[in-house]
Protein backbone atom coordinates (compact mmCIF):
# COMPACT_ATOMS: atom_id res chain seq x y z
CA UNK A 1 0.00 0.00 0.00
CA UNK A 2 2.80 2.34 0.98
CA UNK A 3 4.50 1.74 -2.34
CA UNK A 4 1.27 2.15 -4.27
CA UNK A 5 0.54 5.47 -2.53
CA UNK A 6 4.11 6.70 -3.11
CA UNK A 7 3.81 5.84 -6.77
CA UNK A 8 0.56 7.71 -7.08
CA UNK A 9 2.05 10.86 -5.60
CA UNK A 10 5.06 10.48 -7.85
CA UNK A 11 2.93 10.02 -10.95
CA UNK A 12 0.90 13.13 -10.12
CA UNK A 13 4.12 15.11 -9.65
CA UNK A 14 5.12 13.93 -13.10
CA UNK A 15 1.71 15.01 -14.40
CA UNK A 16 2.33 18.57 -13.19
CA UNK A 17 5.80 18.70 -14.71
CA UNK A 18 4.60 17.28 -18.02
CA UNK A 19 1.79 19.80 -18.11
CA UNK A 20 4.39 22.54 -17.58
CA UNK A 21 6.32 21.26 -20.60
CA UNK A 22 9.20 19.56 -18.77
CA UNK A 23 10.69 17.14 -21.32
CA UNK A 24 12.94 15.43 -18.82
CA UNK A 25 9.96 14.63 -16.62
CA UNK A 26 8.18 13.15 -19.63
CA UNK A 27 11.18 10.97 -20.50
CA UNK A 28 11.68 9.80 -16.91
CA UNK A 29 8.00 9.04 -16.53
CA UNK A 30 8.10 7.04 -19.75
CA UNK A 31 11.19 5.06 -18.73
CA UNK A 32 9.74 4.21 -15.33
CA UNK A 33 6.31 3.14 -16.56
CA UNK A 34 6.62 1.86 -20.12
CA UNK A 35 6.97 -1.75 -19.03
CA UNK A 36 3.79 -1.57 -16.97
CA UNK A 37 1.74 -0.02 -19.78
CA UNK A 38 3.16 -2.49 -22.29
CA UNK A 39 2.18 -5.41 -20.04
CA UNK A 40 -1.30 -3.91 -19.86
CA UNK A 41 -1.64 -3.47 -23.66
CA UNK A 42 -0.46 -7.04 -24.18
CA UNK A 43 -3.44 -8.29 -22.21
CA UNK A 44 -5.57 -7.16 -25.13
CA UNK A 45 -3.23 -7.64 -28.08
CA UNK A 46 -1.10 -10.62 -29.00
CA UNK A 47 1.29 -8.64 -31.15
CA UNK A 48 3.95 -6.59 -29.40
CA UNK A 49 4.43 -4.56 -32.59
CA UNK A 50 0.79 -3.47 -32.56
CA UNK A 51 0.97 -2.71 -28.83
CA UNK A 52 4.12 -0.65 -29.43
CA UNK A 53 2.35 1.43 -32.09
CA UNK A 54 -0.59 2.08 -29.81
CA UNK A 55 1.62 3.15 -26.90
CA UNK A 56 3.55 5.47 -29.22
CA UNK A 57 0.33 7.20 -30.26
CA UNK A 58 -0.86 7.48 -26.66
CA UNK A 59 2.39 9.06 -25.48
CA UNK A 60 2.73 11.41 -28.47
CA UNK A 61 -0.82 12.58 -27.76
CA UNK A 62 -0.04 12.96 -24.06
CA UNK A 63 2.76 15.41 -24.92
CA UNK A 64 0.77 17.29 -27.53
CA UNK A 65 -2.23 17.69 -25.25
CA UNK A 66 -0.17 18.25 -22.10
CA UNK A 67 -1.59 21.73 -21.54
CA UNK A 68 -5.08 20.27 -21.29
CA UNK A 69 -4.06 17.69 -18.66
CA UNK A 70 -6.22 17.83 -15.57
CA UNK A 71 -3.64 17.32 -12.84
CA UNK A 72 -6.35 16.84 -10.22
CA UNK A 73 -7.23 13.58 -11.96
CA UNK A 74 -5.07 10.48 -12.06
CA UNK A 75 -2.65 10.49 -15.00
CA UNK A 76 -2.36 6.75 -14.56
CA UNK A 77 -6.11 6.17 -15.06
CA UNK A 78 -6.07 8.52 -18.03
CA UNK A 79 -3.31 6.49 -19.70
CA UNK A 80 -4.89 3.14 -18.86
CA UNK A 81 -8.16 4.37 -20.33
CA UNK A 82 -6.54 5.67 -23.53
CA UNK A 83 -4.54 2.48 -24.00
CA UNK A 84 -7.57 0.30 -23.37
CA UNK A 85 -9.79 2.26 -25.76
CA UNK A 86 -7.20 2.16 -28.50
CA UNK A 87 -6.62 -1.55 -28.01
CA UNK A 88 -10.35 -2.28 -28.17
CA UNK A 89 -10.73 -0.11 -31.29
CA UNK A 90 -7.80 -1.88 -32.84
CA UNK A 91 -9.37 -5.27 -32.16
CA UNK A 92 -12.67 -4.01 -33.60
CA UNK A 93 -10.96 -2.76 -36.77
CA UNK A 94 -8.90 -5.91 -37.18
CA UNK A 95 -11.53 -8.45 -36.25
CA UNK A 96 -10.13 -10.91 -38.78
CA UNK A 97 -6.89 -10.86 -36.83
CA UNK A 98 -8.38 -11.00 -33.37
CA UNK A 99 -11.35 -12.95 -32.19
CA UNK A 100 -13.95 -10.58 -30.81
CA UNK A 101 -14.36 -9.97 -27.11
CA UNK A 102 -16.74 -12.62 -25.90
CA UNK A 103 -17.87 -11.79 -22.50
CA UNK A 104 -19.01 -14.88 -20.72
CA UNK A 105 -17.68 -17.78 -22.66
CA UNK A 106 -15.10 -19.72 -20.71
CA UNK A 107 -13.39 -22.77 -21.98
CA UNK A 108 -12.35 -24.58 -18.85
CA UNK A 109 -10.98 -27.48 -20.82
CA UNK A 110 -8.29 -25.32 -22.32
CA UNK A 111 -6.37 -25.60 -19.07
CA UNK A 112 -3.90 -28.20 -20.06
CA UNK A 113 -3.44 -31.23 -17.86
CA UNK A 114 0.27 -30.73 -18.30
CA UNK A 115 0.23 -27.56 -16.22
CA UNK A 116 2.78 -28.52 -13.62
CA UNK A 117 3.18 -25.95 -10.91
CA UNK A 118 0.38 -23.95 -9.36
CA UNK A 119 1.86 -20.73 -10.69
CA UNK A 120 1.45 -21.93 -14.27
CA UNK A 121 -1.96 -23.28 -13.46
CA UNK A 122 -3.17 -20.01 -11.95
CA UNK A 123 -1.85 -18.15 -14.96
CA UNK A 124 -3.99 -20.29 -17.27
CA UNK A 125 -6.98 -19.99 -14.97
CA UNK A 126 -6.70 -16.18 -15.02
CA UNK A 127 -6.40 -16.21 -18.81
CA UNK A 128 -9.64 -18.20 -18.98
CA UNK A 129 -11.69 -15.88 -16.81
CA UNK A 130 -14.52 -14.02 -18.55
CA UNK A 131 -13.06 -10.88 -20.13
CA UNK A 132 -14.60 -8.26 -17.86
CA UNK A 133 -13.76 -10.23 -14.71
CA UNK A 134 -10.26 -10.76 -15.98
CA UNK A 135 -9.76 -7.07 -16.74
CA UNK A 136 -10.98 -5.88 -13.34
CA UNK A 137 -9.07 -8.57 -11.52
CA UNK A 138 -5.76 -7.91 -13.27
CA UNK A 139 -6.01 -4.13 -12.83
CA UNK A 140 -6.63 -4.62 -9.13
CA UNK A 141 -4.18 -7.42 -8.44
CA UNK A 142 -1.31 -6.67 -10.80
CA UNK A 143 -1.55 -2.92 -11.36
CA UNK A 144 -2.57 -2.09 -7.80
CA UNK A 145 -5.31 0.26 -8.93
CA UNK A 146 -8.16 1.38 -6.67
CA UNK A 147 -11.72 0.33 -7.44
CA UNK A 148 -12.71 3.85 -8.46
CA UNK A 149 -9.79 4.03 -10.89
CA UNK A 150 -10.70 0.68 -12.43
CA UNK A 151 -14.32 1.85 -12.63
CA UNK A 152 -13.21 4.89 -14.61
CA UNK A 153 -11.03 2.83 -16.95
CA UNK A 154 -13.69 0.20 -17.61
CA UNK A 155 -16.51 2.73 -17.63
CA UNK A 156 -18.61 0.93 -15.02
CA UNK A 157 -19.46 1.62 -11.35
CA UNK A 158 -17.05 0.86 -8.51
CA UNK A 159 -19.60 -1.63 -7.19
CA UNK A 160 -19.53 -3.51 -10.49
CA UNK A 161 -15.75 -3.57 -10.30
CA UNK A 162 -15.93 -5.09 -6.85
CA UNK A 163 -18.45 -7.67 -8.09
CA UNK A 164 -16.21 -8.57 -11.02
CA UNK A 165 -13.20 -9.05 -8.76
CA UNK A 166 -15.05 -11.16 -6.22
CA UNK A 167 -16.60 -13.22 -9.03
CA UNK A 168 -13.15 -13.67 -10.56
CA UNK A 169 -11.77 -14.90 -7.24
CA UNK A 170 -14.68 -17.32 -6.84
CA UNK A 171 -14.21 -18.69 -10.35
CA UNK A 172 -10.47 -19.02 -9.81
CA UNK A 173 -11.01 -20.77 -6.50
CA UNK A 174 -13.56 -23.21 -7.92
CA UNK A 175 -11.45 -24.08 -10.96
CA UNK A 176 -8.33 -24.35 -8.85
CA UNK A 177 -10.06 -26.86 -6.53
CA UNK A 178 -11.46 -28.77 -9.48
CA UNK A 179 -8.05 -29.06 -11.05
CA UNK A 180 -6.37 -30.08 -7.81
CA UNK A 181 -8.91 -32.89 -7.39
CA UNK A 182 -8.45 -34.05 -10.95
CA UNK A 183 -4.70 -34.17 -10.68
CA UNK A 184 -4.97 -35.99 -7.35
CA UNK A 185 -7.01 -38.66 -9.09
CA UNK A 186 -4.46 -39.15 -11.84
CA UNK B 1 -9.98 -19.23 15.35
CA UNK B 2 -7.08 -16.86 14.97
CA UNK B 3 -7.51 -14.06 12.56
CA UNK B 4 -4.88 -13.89 9.88
CA UNK B 5 -3.74 -10.35 9.14
CA UNK B 6 -4.73 -9.45 5.62
CA UNK B 7 -2.13 -8.19 3.20
CA UNK B 8 -2.38 -4.45 2.97
CA UNK B 9 -2.70 -4.37 -0.82
CA UNK B 10 -6.31 -5.49 -0.69
CA UNK B 11 -7.27 -1.93 -0.12
CA UNK B 12 -10.95 -2.24 -0.83
CA UNK B 13 -11.67 -5.93 -0.78
CA UNK B 14 -12.49 -6.02 2.90
CA UNK B 15 -14.03 -9.04 4.62
CA UNK B 16 -13.01 -11.40 1.89
CA UNK B 17 -13.72 -15.04 2.82
CA UNK B 18 -10.57 -16.92 3.72
CA UNK B 19 -10.56 -19.17 0.64
CA UNK B 20 -10.83 -16.19 -1.72
CA UNK B 21 -8.20 -14.36 0.29
CA UNK B 22 -5.89 -17.29 -0.27
CA UNK B 23 -6.65 -17.25 -3.99
CA UNK B 24 -5.82 -13.54 -4.10
CA UNK B 25 -2.46 -14.23 -2.46
CA UNK B 26 -1.71 -17.14 -4.80
CA UNK B 27 -2.54 -15.10 -7.89
CA UNK B 28 -0.08 -12.44 -6.77
CA UNK B 29 2.78 -14.68 -7.75
CA UNK B 30 1.59 -14.40 -11.31
CA UNK B 31 2.39 -10.74 -11.65
CA UNK B 32 4.01 -10.21 -15.04
CA UNK B 33 7.58 -9.01 -14.80
CA UNK B 34 9.67 -7.46 -17.49
CA UNK B 35 7.97 -7.45 -20.89
CA UNK B 36 10.24 -4.84 -22.50
CA UNK B 37 14.00 -4.47 -22.25
CA UNK B 38 15.76 -1.22 -21.41
CA UNK B 39 16.85 -1.07 -25.01
CA UNK B 40 13.28 -1.38 -26.30
CA UNK B 41 12.19 1.34 -23.90
CA UNK B 42 14.93 3.72 -25.07
CA UNK B 43 14.11 2.92 -28.67
CA UNK B 44 10.40 3.60 -28.13
CA UNK B 45 11.16 6.86 -26.31
CA UNK B 46 13.45 8.05 -29.11
CA UNK B 47 10.79 7.28 -31.65
CA UNK B 48 8.15 9.19 -29.63
CA UNK B 49 10.34 12.30 -29.44
CA UNK B 50 11.00 11.88 -33.16
CA UNK B 51 7.28 11.86 -33.92
CA UNK B 52 6.66 14.86 -31.68
CA UNK B 53 9.38 16.91 -33.33
CA UNK B 54 8.25 15.99 -36.86
CA UNK B 55 4.89 17.62 -36.30
CA UNK B 56 4.65 21.40 -36.75
CA UNK B 57 4.89 23.51 -33.61
CA UNK B 58 1.68 22.98 -31.73
CA UNK B 59 -0.92 25.67 -32.00
CA UNK B 60 -2.47 27.41 -29.06
CA UNK B 61 -5.82 26.00 -28.12
CA UNK B 62 -8.33 27.16 -30.67
CA UNK B 63 -10.65 28.86 -28.22
CA UNK B 64 -7.88 31.06 -26.97
CA UNK B 65 -6.82 31.72 -30.53
CA UNK B 66 -10.34 32.69 -31.54
CA UNK B 67 -10.63 34.91 -28.51
CA UNK B 68 -7.38 36.68 -29.39
CA UNK B 69 -8.51 37.24 -32.95
CA UNK B 70 -11.91 38.51 -31.87
CA UNK B 71 -10.41 40.82 -29.27
CA UNK B 72 -7.86 42.20 -31.74
CA UNK B 73 -10.44 42.80 -34.43
CA UNK B 74 -12.69 44.59 -31.99
CA UNK B 75 -9.88 46.68 -30.64
CA UNK B 76 -8.50 47.44 -34.11
CA UNK B 77 -11.95 48.57 -35.17
CA UNK B 78 -12.01 51.26 -32.49
CA UNK B 79 -8.43 52.41 -32.45
CA UNK B 80 -7.05 51.72 -35.88
CA UNK B 81 -4.01 49.64 -36.49
CA UNK B 82 -1.76 48.96 -33.52
CA UNK B 83 -0.20 45.93 -31.92
CA UNK B 84 -3.23 45.12 -29.91
CA UNK B 85 -2.90 41.57 -28.78
CA UNK B 86 -0.81 40.15 -26.00
CA UNK B 87 2.62 39.32 -27.39
CA UNK B 88 4.13 36.07 -26.24
CA UNK B 89 7.64 34.90 -26.94
CA UNK B 90 8.78 31.39 -26.09
CA UNK B 91 12.26 29.93 -26.02
CA UNK B 92 11.81 26.15 -26.42
CA UNK B 93 13.84 23.62 -24.43
CA UNK B 94 17.45 23.62 -25.53
CA UNK B 95 17.31 27.07 -27.15
CA UNK B 96 17.71 30.70 -26.13
CA UNK B 97 15.97 33.64 -27.70
CA UNK B 98 16.73 37.37 -27.82
CA UNK B 99 13.77 39.73 -27.99
CA UNK B 100 13.67 43.50 -28.40
CA UNK B 101 10.66 45.01 -26.66
CA UNK B 102 8.76 47.98 -28.17
CA UNK B 103 10.51 50.42 -25.78
CA UNK B 104 13.95 49.29 -27.05
CA UNK B 105 14.81 47.17 -24.00
CA UNK B 106 16.29 43.79 -24.81
CA UNK B 107 15.60 40.44 -23.17
CA UNK B 108 17.46 37.16 -23.55
CA UNK B 109 15.26 34.20 -22.72
CA UNK B 110 16.90 31.04 -21.46
CA UNK B 111 15.72 27.57 -22.48
CA UNK B 112 12.06 26.71 -21.66
CA UNK B 113 11.14 30.29 -20.85
CA UNK B 114 8.08 32.30 -21.78
CA UNK B 115 7.57 36.05 -21.67
CA UNK B 116 4.49 38.08 -22.56
CA UNK B 117 3.33 41.68 -22.51
CA UNK B 118 -0.01 43.29 -23.03
CA UNK B 119 -0.98 45.86 -25.68
CA UNK B 120 0.31 49.45 -25.44
CA UNK B 121 3.60 48.32 -23.87
CA UNK B 122 5.93 51.29 -23.74
CA UNK B 123 3.05 53.77 -24.01
CA UNK B 124 0.94 53.26 -20.93
CA UNK B 125 2.91 50.61 -19.07
CA UNK B 126 6.07 48.52 -19.08
CA UNK B 127 4.86 45.28 -17.49
CA UNK B 128 6.14 41.93 -18.67
CA UNK B 129 5.10 38.50 -17.44
CA UNK B 130 7.85 35.95 -17.16
CA UNK B 131 7.85 32.23 -16.48
CA UNK B 132 11.43 31.01 -16.48
CA UNK B 133 14.78 32.70 -16.69
CA UNK B 134 15.77 35.80 -18.63
CA UNK B 135 18.36 38.60 -18.67
CA UNK B 136 17.13 42.14 -19.22
CA UNK B 137 18.81 45.27 -20.49
CA UNK B 138 16.23 47.92 -19.76
CA UNK B 139 16.14 51.31 -21.47
CA UNK B 140 15.86 54.10 -18.92
CA UNK B 141 12.48 55.82 -18.68
CA UNK B 142 12.02 57.51 -15.28
CA UNK B 143 8.37 58.20 -16.05
CA UNK B 144 7.45 54.59 -16.71
CA UNK B 145 8.72 51.85 -14.39
CA UNK B 146 9.63 48.55 -15.97
CA UNK B 147 8.16 45.66 -13.99
CA UNK B 148 8.77 41.94 -14.35
CA UNK B 149 5.96 39.82 -12.96
CA UNK B 150 7.11 36.25 -12.43
CA UNK B 151 5.31 33.44 -10.57
CA UNK B 152 6.75 34.24 -7.14
CA UNK B 153 8.49 37.58 -7.56
CA UNK B 154 7.92 41.09 -8.72
CA UNK B 155 10.89 43.10 -9.96
CA UNK B 156 10.59 46.85 -10.52
CA UNK B 157 13.32 48.79 -12.36
CA UNK B 158 13.96 52.12 -13.96
CA UNK B 159 16.92 51.35 -16.22
CA UNK B 160 19.39 48.61 -15.58
CA UNK B 161 20.81 45.21 -16.52
CA UNK B 162 19.55 42.30 -14.48
CA UNK B 163 18.37 38.72 -14.59
CA UNK B 164 15.25 37.03 -13.23
CA UNK B 165 15.05 33.28 -12.68
CA UNK B 166 11.61 32.14 -11.60
CA UNK B 167 9.82 29.15 -13.12
CA UNK B 168 6.24 28.33 -12.27
CA UNK B 169 7.07 24.65 -11.88
CA UNK B 170 10.76 25.15 -11.21
CA UNK B 171 12.45 22.01 -10.06
CA UNK B 172 16.01 22.92 -10.85
CA UNK B 173 16.75 26.37 -9.50
CA UNK B 174 15.70 28.64 -6.67
CA UNK B 175 13.70 31.67 -7.83
CA UNK B 176 15.88 34.76 -7.71
CA UNK B 177 17.00 38.03 -9.28
CA UNK B 178 20.49 39.34 -9.85
CA UNK B 179 21.55 42.82 -10.86
CA UNK B 180 24.56 43.47 -13.05
CA UNK B 181 24.27 47.24 -13.32
CA UNK B 182 21.86 49.78 -11.81
CA UNK B 183 19.25 49.02 -9.19
CA UNK B 184 15.96 47.18 -8.89
CA UNK B 185 13.37 46.53 -6.25
CA UNK B 186 12.30 42.91 -5.78
CA UNK B 187 9.30 41.74 -3.80
CA UNK B 188 7.29 38.64 -3.10
CA UNK B 189 4.26 38.20 -0.87
CA UNK B 190 6.40 38.53 2.27
CA UNK B 191 9.24 40.94 1.65
CA UNK B 192 10.74 43.67 -0.49
CA UNK B 193 14.45 44.20 -1.14
CA UNK B 194 16.40 46.92 -2.95
CA UNK B 195 19.29 45.54 -5.03
CA UNK B 196 22.26 47.43 -6.47
CA UNK B 197 25.20 46.58 -8.76
CA UNK B 198 26.38 42.97 -8.54
CA UNK B 199 23.88 41.94 -5.93
CA UNK B 200 21.38 39.16 -6.07
CA UNK B 201 18.46 37.90 -4.07
CA UNK B 202 16.87 34.48 -3.68
CA UNK B 203 13.73 33.18 -2.07
CA UNK B 204 14.83 31.59 1.18
CA UNK B 205 13.66 27.98 1.08
CA UNK B 206 12.86 27.85 4.80
CA UNK B 207 11.38 31.22 5.65
CA UNK B 208 10.02 31.98 2.16
CA UNK B 209 11.44 35.49 2.68
CA UNK B 210 14.06 37.11 0.46
CA UNK B 211 17.76 36.79 1.25
CA UNK B 212 20.25 39.03 -0.50
CA UNK B 213 23.85 38.05 -1.32
CA UNK B 214 26.70 39.49 -3.35
CA UNK B 215 27.81 38.03 -6.62
CA UNK B 216 30.69 35.61 -6.54
CA UNK B 217 29.39 33.73 -3.53
CA UNK B 218 29.06 29.95 -3.82
CA UNK B 219 26.24 28.27 -5.73
CA UNK B 220 25.92 31.11 -8.12
CA UNK B 221 25.14 30.52 -11.75
CA UNK B 222 23.90 32.98 -14.33
CA UNK B 223 23.32 33.69 -17.96
CA UNK B 224 24.86 36.87 -19.27
CA UNK B 225 26.36 38.02 -22.58
CA UNK B 226 25.69 34.69 -24.20
CA UNK B 227 27.57 32.77 -21.53
CA UNK B 228 26.50 30.65 -18.59
CA UNK B 229 28.54 31.51 -15.52
CA UNK B 230 29.16 29.16 -12.62
CA UNK B 231 30.80 30.05 -9.34
CA UNK B 232 31.65 27.10 -7.12
CA UNK B 233 28.48 25.14 -7.80
CA UNK B 234 28.14 21.44 -7.07
CA UNK B 235 28.52 19.05 -9.99
CA UNK B 236 24.88 17.95 -9.63
CA UNK B 237 23.63 21.50 -9.88
CA UNK B 238 25.92 22.12 -12.81
CA UNK B 239 24.56 19.15 -14.73
CA UNK B 240 20.98 19.94 -13.74
CA UNK B 241 21.50 23.34 -15.34
CA UNK B 242 22.97 21.65 -18.42
CA UNK B 243 20.13 19.12 -18.63
CA UNK B 244 17.67 21.93 -18.55
CA UNK B 245 19.59 24.14 -20.93
CA UNK B 246 20.07 21.45 -23.56
CA UNK B 247 16.87 19.51 -22.93
CA UNK B 248 18.91 16.34 -22.50
CA UNK B 249 19.24 13.76 -19.80
CA UNK B 250 22.46 13.67 -17.75
CA UNK B 251 22.85 10.98 -15.13
CA UNK B 252 25.56 11.59 -12.56
CA UNK B 253 26.75 8.31 -11.07
CA UNK B 254 29.44 9.34 -8.61
CA UNK B 255 30.19 8.04 -5.14
CA UNK B 256 30.87 11.44 -3.64
CA UNK B 257 29.43 14.03 -6.03
CA UNK B 258 29.72 16.76 -3.38
CA UNK B 259 33.53 16.57 -3.76
CA UNK B 260 33.28 18.00 -7.26
CA UNK B 261 32.73 21.76 -7.54
CA UNK B 262 32.62 23.77 -10.73
CA UNK B 263 33.60 27.35 -11.50
CA UNK B 264 33.85 28.91 -14.92
CA UNK B 265 31.75 29.91 -17.87
CA UNK B 266 30.47 28.35 -21.07
CA UNK B 267 29.18 29.85 -24.27
CA UNK B 268 25.48 29.04 -24.50
CA UNK B 269 26.10 28.10 -28.13
CA UNK B 270 28.64 25.41 -27.16
CA UNK B 271 27.54 21.85 -27.80
CA UNK B 272 26.72 19.65 -24.85
CA UNK B 273 29.26 17.04 -25.95
CA UNK B 274 32.02 19.70 -25.89
CA UNK B 275 31.11 20.68 -22.34
CA UNK B 276 30.82 17.08 -21.15
CA UNK B 277 34.23 16.26 -22.64
CA UNK B 278 35.75 19.34 -21.08
CA UNK B 279 34.40 18.70 -17.58
CA UNK B 280 35.35 15.01 -17.75
CA UNK B 281 38.93 15.88 -18.70
CA UNK B 282 39.30 18.51 -16.01
CA UNK B 283 37.72 16.45 -13.25
CA UNK B 284 39.15 13.09 -14.36
CA UNK B 285 35.72 11.56 -14.94
CA UNK B 286 34.43 9.28 -17.66
CA UNK B 287 31.24 9.63 -19.63
CA UNK B 288 29.08 7.52 -21.85
CA UNK B 289 26.60 8.60 -24.52
CA UNK B 290 23.08 7.25 -24.05
CA UNK B 291 19.95 8.06 -25.98
CA UNK B 292 19.14 11.74 -25.47
CA UNK B 293 21.95 12.31 -22.98
CA UNK B 294 24.98 11.13 -21.07
CA UNK B 295 26.03 9.13 -18.05
CA UNK B 296 28.87 10.64 -16.01
CA UNK B 297 30.87 8.25 -13.87
CA UNK B 298 34.19 7.91 -12.10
Amino acid sequence: MQIVVMNKIKIQTYAKEIKAGNRLAFSSFFRENYNRYMAFALRYLDSKADATDILQDVFVKLWEKREDLDVTKSLDSYLYTSIRNRCLNFIRDHSNKYSTIEDDIVDENSVSALEEDSEQLIHSLIQNLPDRQKEAFQLSRFDGLQHDEIAEIMDVSARTVNNHIVAALKTLRANFEKYKQQSALV
Amino acid sequence: MTKKPKPSNIHELRNLPEDLQEMWDLAGENKPEQVVSERETEHALASIWGKIEQKPQEKRSSRRWMFTVAASLLFAFFTGYFTLYTHTEIAPAGETLSVTLPDGSTVTLNSSTEISYKPLFGLTHRNVHLNGEASFDVVSDPGLAFTVHSPQLQTVVLGTVFEVSDWKHGVFTTPGVQVFKGSVSVSNSLAEVQLNDNEMVFIDKESNGLSAVTKGSPDFSSLQNGRLYFSDVSIQEFFERMEFHYGQDIRVELNAPEDYRISGSYRISASLSEIIQDISTIKGLSYQKIHNGYIIAE
